[in-house]
């Protein structure tokens, strides 16, 4: 019930994207922005979560939006409008870290001492807040480090799937490549992850006391 | 104090948090919103800069259309159109002896106009 609940919504907000879409082609400049609210926060994760900087995101997301803007009269329609988007966003982010030469600065949003985030990782720990505020950050800045280190595919492929929570035949039509592709290249990056956040993970490493 | 463990699945989802503020998306949407206006403005092309975009687009198409029309005017003159070949010969008075005609049979016309013309010059030392 809830998988065909989703899928309805899914299903709806497509058909609104294509409404959206006609708009522009008809002329409508301004139905642009209808894009720019709905997905930019999306793509924003994507870039981030893959760059590791708010200001080469915030850059480059700037880019991709000017670059579908340029293109959107040439969009078919031939697959989701946010797979098409995503395509560009994902292009230009590998594209700027191919160019990136130098050791990526990493500039953060901070988990801080956000409740959501405890109440999300540690629900019912009683941990006190100034404790925990240090776990975090400590955590926050190992998981960047260890998803930094994947290579660009295997981090790209982990973004979508974890964070973004597309689907393996979505991320393989994004990506242009095989559903089997995308699975392996999730299955190197979590077992690259494990190893250097072991630490951290249930069921791996020793317990500090 | 033992440290909390986590599943990695869960750690990896928890990235969703991190969202900027408000402020950071009311900047980045003015700065969009500026970039979008440059884009949809009809940006000013002198004439030069016009024919020079126009030559690009459509000399491959006009240089395909010369060459055909080129080899329908050589094909078509060769086989309708009468086709005259001189023969100079160094001796005699005049540089020109003898001028030979080759006429394509469909040309009736043309057949006839220049044998009129040659009749008229036969009698200044060509040969026909």
């Amino acid at each position: 019930m809830v998988g065909e609940d989703e899928a309805g919504k899914a299903a709806a907000s497509d058909v609104e994207d294509l409404e959206w879409l006609e708009r522009f082609k008809s002329g409508n400049r301004r139905a642009f922005e209808f894009f720019v609210k709905k997905y930019q926060r999306r793509l924003f994760r994507v870039i981030y979560n893959m760059t590791s900087s708010k200001e080469d995101t915030a850059d480059l997301l700037q880019d991709v939006f000017l670059k579908a803007f340029r293109s959107l009269e040439t969009f078919r329609g031939q697959s989701k409008f946010y797979t098409w988007l995503c395509r560009i966003a994902i292009n230009k982010t590998l594209d700027f870290l191919d160019a990136r030469k130098r050791k990526p600065v990493y500039s953060l949003e901070t988990w801080g001492e956000g409740e959501n985030v405890a109440e999300f990782l540690m629900p019912g720990e009683n941990i006190p807040a100034a404790d925990r505020a240090v776990l975090l950050k400590e955590l926050q800045e190992k998981l960047n480090e260890s998803l930094q280190q994947l290579s660009h595919n295997h981090r790209t492929v982990v973004v979508l799937f974890e964070i973004e929570g597309m689907s393996h035949a979505e991320i393989a039509k994004t990506l242009q490549c095989s559903e089997g592709t995308v699975r392996s290249r999730l299955h190197y990056a979590k077992e690259q992850l494990k190893q250097s956040l072991s630490r951290y993970l249930k069921g791996h490493g020793r317990t500090e006391v | 104090m033992e440290e909390p463990k986590f599943e990695l699945e869960r750690l990896l989802k928890a990235k969703r948090f991190e969202m900027p503020d408000e402020a950071f998306w009311d900047a980045f949407d003015a700065r969009l919103k500026a970039s979008l206006a440059e884009e949809a403005q009809p940006q000013h092309v002198s004439w030069k800069q016009y024919l020079g975009a126009w030559l690009r687009r459509w000399s491959p198409v006009a240089a395909v259309g010369l060459f055909v029309f080129g080899g329908v005017c050589h094909f078509s003159s060769r086989f309708n159109a009468p086709h005259l070949e001189m023969c100079f010969q160094p001796s005699g008075a005049h540089a020109c002896r003898s001028l030979s005609f080759h006429v394509a049979p469909s040309s009736e016309i043309a057949k006839s106009v220049l044998k009129k013309n040659v009749a008229l010059t036969a009698g200044n030392g060509f040969t026909f």
